[in-house]
């Protein structure tokens, strides 16, 4: 199995690219590869913990109907899938510390604070980078 | 030979930039290399037959394969029917094999 390594840098709700790479992510731990993912920028707000649903005010339909998607749970099911059981790979999630201090999101739904450092050393010991960046 | 993965999620009738990444596919294949084109979200809007993109003929002349994301083409309505002949649907854990593979070098666009 390999290791994978993923570079983010997209807010929640700003990119369609942030859908497209936790979907690369998920299908890379269902098929059994070790997932590390470097939330920098922008995308450390993805697993921010005070991220809220609301309702549809056009449509009328409340909170519960309208079952909107929170990037913060996405990626909370997605450590909770990166465990390496069943055959599936583990997932290593790091959130930039120094882009979290600039945001003020420091509570987070999954993933730990890191660095640099660590984005060297996922890279280090990957099989392969993919850096889904900002445009 | 290297195998160059290039991710394309970009609207080829909206970014300009999306003719110079396919450039670069396209040079790399006719250098000898193993390339694949990956549309996915708006990029898949050039998998349409119908739609006029000459770049399209080049890339398949050269060699690279180009390949659809194939719930990028639901989302937008895009039916099998409807797919460029050079262009085949795929599920995104076939980018994840290519991705798993060491020789791989990838790009998202």
């Amino acid at each position: 199995m390999a290791a994978l390594t993923f570079i983010l840098e997209d807010a929640p709700y700003s990119a369609a690219r942030v859908v497209s790479a936790l979907r690369l992510v998920e299908a890379a731990l269902r098929a059994g590869h070790d997932v590390n993912v470097f939330a920098y920028e922008n995308a450390v707000g993805l697993p921010f913990a005070a991220q809220k649903p609301h309702p549809n005010l056009i449509k009328g339909t409340g909170v519960e109907q309208e079952g909107h998607p929170l990037p913060k749970d996405w990626v909370a099911a997605l450590a909770k899938l990166g465990d390496g059981n069943e055959g599936r790979g583990k997932l290593e999630w790091v959130n930039c510390g120094l882009c979290v201090d600039e945001r003020g999101t420091h509570e987070v739904s999954a993933g730990r604070r890191g660095g640099p450092k660590d984005l060297a050393e996922f890279i280090a010991r990957s099989t392969n980078v993919l850096c889904v960046g900002t445009r | 030979l290297a195998h160059y993965l290039f991710i394309e999620s970009q609207d080829p009738f909206e970014d300009a930039g999306t003719l110079a990444y396919a450039e670069q596919a396209e040079a790399l294949a006719r250098e000898g290399e193993r390339v694949t084109l990956w549309l996915i979200e708006n990029g898949v809007h050039a998998a349409r037959a119908k739609a006029q993109l000459p770049m399209r003929e080049r890339l398949v002349a050269a060699g690279v394969s180009v390949l659809a994301d194939t719930m990028s083409l639901r989302e937008r309505g895009i039916g099998a029917g409807e797919l460029h002949a050079s262009i085949e649907p795929r599920e995104l854990e076939r980018a994840i094999d290519l991705l798993a593979d060491g020789g791989t070098k990838a790009v998202f666009h």
